[in-house]
């Protein structure tokens, strides 16, 4: 942050040494992390991780035991930064007695510089249910009304927790083409997710959280590079200690039928010796590790197995 | 440390940062409608808010309101008043109570803490509300009372007691505010229900006092029910001079639920989930 700020300006979110106890529990230790802006990323972690108390923290809802949590560079708790984030919980009932629009409208009205109801409507594709009580909309739909109370205080910053929970997938289709649009006038997004599927599309970069601290934070590509391997799979009548003396094979099984499957940080070089010695190989399948195995073997109890 | 003024160049119409609020009446305005659309759209609500009160009135009421007790009181005024104090009373406890409950453990008052929304515009909205929803059930039961009873007020005195009620109220709001915080939904809701009737009972407001038990009789000063009737007793039996005492009992209730809410509502507030 004592650099020049014109070179790389500050980030939109920034925690340092942040620590957050609740009684006995230490559902934060020492957490650092800064969250640039006109990004979006991905908070991953699993159940318990920490993942809400630190968007608790962004919020200004619970202030640290330790540390420094700034948004925008003011103190969240304070109350002033409020008019620029927007916030989609886990769980935000709302009150059901007011139609989709009703409450858009009312959220609108705290805002100092609102988007119209209409555009947050829009963006929520929550206009054919704009009449209907909450108490009536199905789970998908309740999230896209949390959704559009998020978005319509026209926030610099947005925090979503869970979005796509319950959403069928025809909703998260527009959710994300929601997200994406925002996310190209230049808005700040921090999401949690469990489908990493989701994380590994949409997020320039993933954090990943256990037990209360940064485990991993980089782009998706360079998270599931940093897992042991692609897999290489394919039928041939190499044996066992043959394609274990493929270059770059980490491990290697051969089922009965000939039907190898190898793992390596790099299949196009495998591939290209194979190809050299004459190899005849059928049935050919390539798979880079996904965020998934990333995410498994980061969080994995046993930090030995990566 | 930097400014936070720094947004990326692509943002020209983005708000920037802190310093801007929106305005507070239109804000209050919308919290006050969404206040009186909750309650106006609960048929449980609205029935046990509007209803009853008339239905209690129509039972126990009609049959006597042409009579005048021993002190010289018109009785239909003297009912009007217990009635009308037993309506405030489930208002405050169902509206504060339950409906607050529901709001905190369901996500609703969480949502609205992380938005720009300044918590004392919260309650003032709910207050606000709860008072025009009183007003507009008190309204209703004098109607209810001078068209099937034909028991009339003079302007005067129908305005003065339906300012004293109200503003005796507070104190009934600070306990709803204090079960709505301190109970999770369905016990709130029993809490209320419970609470209205037998400190309605308790107050000497579906019989009168002296035709209550002995130890009933002992406890009604301590209940905020019981004073908030005596002060419109008074006004329909034109002797205020104890009213001193009853509003002193009032705000010291006042006190005691509103440092206990505010108490439960920072505990929950430090909870942070």
């Amino acid at each position: 942050m004592t650099h020049s700020a014109s070179a790389a300006p500050p980030p939109a979110v920034e925690l340092v040494g942040v620590s957050k106890r609740f009684g006995s529990v230490e559902a934060l230790r020492g957490l650092t992390l800064g969250i640039r802006a006109g990004e979006l990323t991905a908070l991953l972690g699993p159940n318990g991780a920490g993942k809400t108390t630190a968007i608790s923290l962004m919020l200004g809802l619970a202030r640290p035991t330790a540390g420094v949590v700034r948004v925008l560079g003011g103190n969240p708790a304070a109350g002033g930064g409020r008019t620029v984030t927007g916030s989609m919980p886990q769980e935000s009932a709302i009150p059901q007695a007011l139609t989709v629009r009703e409450a858009v409208t009312l959220f609108a009205r705290l805002y100092p510089a609102p988007l119209s109801v209409d555009t947050a409507l829009e963006l929520a594709d929550l206009h054919s249910v704009a009449t209907r009580r909450a108490g009536a909309l199905s789970g998908g739909q309740a999230r896209r009304l949390a959704f559009a109370l998020a978005v319509v205080g026209n926030p610099q910053v947005l925090f979503l927790d869970e979005p796509t929970t319950g959403m069928d997938a025809g909703s998260r289709l527009a959710f994300w083409h929601a997200v994406d649009g925002l996310k190209r006038e230049g808005r700040t997004i921090l999401l949690t997710t469990h489908y990493l599927e989701e994380a590994e599309r949409t997020a320039d970069r993933v954090v990943v959280m256990n037990a209360g601290t940064l485990l991993a934070d980089g782009t998706p590509a360079s998270l599931r590079s940093g897992v042991a391997a692609g897999r290489v799979r394919f039928s041939s009548n190499l044996v066992l200690a043959e394609l274990q003396a493929l270059p770059g094979v980490d491990s290697a099984e051969v089922d009965g039928a000939g039907r190898a499957t190898l793992r390596t940080r790099e299949p196009e070089a495998l591939l290209v010796t194979l190809v050299h010695a004459g190899v005849t190989f059928r049935e050919l399948e390539v798979s880079r590790a996904s965020l998934e195995d990333a995410f498994l073997s980061l969080t994995a109890p046993d930090a030995l197995k990566a | 440390m930097t400014t936070p003024s720094t947004p990326a160049p692509t943002l020209p119409r983005l708000a920037v940062s802190s310093g801007r609020r929106a305005p507070l009446l239109p804000a209050l305005a919308q919290l006050v409608l969404a206040e009186l659309r909750r309650m106006a759209r609960n048929p449980m609500f609205a029935v046990g808010t509007l209803g009853f009160p008339i239905l209690w009135f129509a039972l126990f009421g009609l049959p006597n309101v042409r009579e005048t007790t021993d002190s010289g009181v018109n009785v239909g005024h003297y009912l009007l008043v217990s009635f009308g104090t037993y309506a405030l009373l489930s208002l405050a406890l169902f509206s504060f109570g339950a409906a607050v409950a529901i709001e905190r453990t369901g996500g609703w008052l969480r949502l609205l803490r992380a938005s720009p929304l300044p918590a004392p515009l919260y309650f003032a909205a709910k207050i606000l509300a709860a008072l025009l929803f009183s007003a507009l059930s008190l309204t209703l039961l004098y109607s209810f009372a001078h068209v099937a009873g034909g028991v009339t007020l003079p302007l005067g005195l129908a305005l003065t007691v339906l300012g004293k009620l109200l503003l005796g109220m507070v104190p009934l709001i600070a306990l709803g505010l204090c079960i709505g915080f301190l109970v999770n939904p369905a016990a709130a809701s029993v809490m209320a229900n419970v609470l209205s009737v037998l400190v309605s009972f308790a107050s000497g407001l579906f019989v009168p006092l002296d035709g209550l038990p002995d130890v009933v009789q002992r406890a009604a000063p301590y209940l905020p029910g019981y004073h908030l009737a005596q002060l419109g007793w008074s006004a329909v039996a034109h002797d205020t001079s104890h009213d001193l005492t009853h509003w002193l009992w009032l705000a010291g209730f006042t006190l005691v639920f509103g440092s206990v809410a505010v108490w439960a509502m920072k505990r929950d507030e430090a909870r942070g989930q």
